[in-house]
């Protein structure tokens, strides 16, 4: 089975859930936890995308997944205007931002980049059982 | 697409409300209908939200948990939540929420009327 898949969504609430099932292909190579918590970040990432960048319903979000040795690497794309990267602050009043705040305390490294597309990425190192 | 239902039970002004299935952008806002109904009805004086059935949840149903807390307190009513299963919860944990929001274990309310 391969270790990378790249799959694409119309830009609807829809592909929030679809893009979480994406994860049941590689579930049977991750740790419970891995699973769980990129279940999470792939969610949050493709809201992010769904809420901040006005997609037009032909431009559609790319979801990359890739285990590489034992770190799973996700990436979502979208050709969208962008968005300021911002984890919410301490200041728990806010309701805005929770969802880059959860990623950057789930992800070992993660990272907004826009070369024509925003990138928004994220690895969990040990996503797969020890041997 | 995400399976999910939303069960509302009104009883002596308090509603319950049970949230089963994945809670994110594309059913947040069939929640946030049904909430919005029982904070239109100043008759409801409390609201507890069962996460018991829930089996996923992320920032969009955080920010639904919170604006509904919010709008409560606001108005001297209150919101319970019971616990969902330990995914679900770790997300309100990893968001700093615990302290924040009234949150009870299943099993202090048991199948019972609900808490007030």
């Amino acid at each position: 089975m391969s270790n990378s898949l790249m799959v694409r969504f119309q830009p609807t609430p829809a592909a929030v859930g679809l893009a979480r099932q994406q994860l049941d292909l590689l579930r049977d190579r991750m740790t419970d936890e891995a699973y769980e918590d990129a279940r999470l970040m792939v969610s949050e990432l493709i809201t992010n995308s769904l809420r901040h960048a006005s997609l037009a319903i032909d431009q559609e979000i790319e979801l990359v997944m890739r285990l590489r040795g034992s770190t799973l690497w996700v990436e979502v794309r979208d050709p969208g205007p962008g968005f300021e990267p911002r984890p919410r602050s301490k200041d728990a009043s806010s309701e805005s931002g929770w969802g880059l705040y959860l990623v950057a305390r789930l992800a070992d490294r993660w990272g907004v980049e826009r070369d024509g597309m925003n990138r928004v990425w994220f690895e969990l190192d040990e996503a797969t059982p020890p041997s | 697409m995400s399976e999910h239902a939303f069960d509302v039970e009104v009883a002596d002004g308090t509603a319950l409300v049970r949230a089963s299935g994945e809670l994110d952008l594309s059913t947040g806002p069939v929640l946030e209908r049904a909430i919005g109904g029982l904070l239109d009805d100043p008759t409801v004086r409390a609201i507890t939200l069962d996460l018991r059935p829930l089996r996923f949840i992320d920032s969009t149903g955080l920010r639904i948990v919170i604006a509904t807390d919010r709008h409560l307190r606001a108005e001297d009513r209150r919101l319970q939540v019971i616990k969902g299963p330990p995914s679900v919860h770790r997300v309100f944990e990893l968001a700093l929420l615990e302290e924040r929001l009234s949150f009870v274990d299943g099993d202090d309310t048991g199948d019972g009327p609900v808490p007030r």
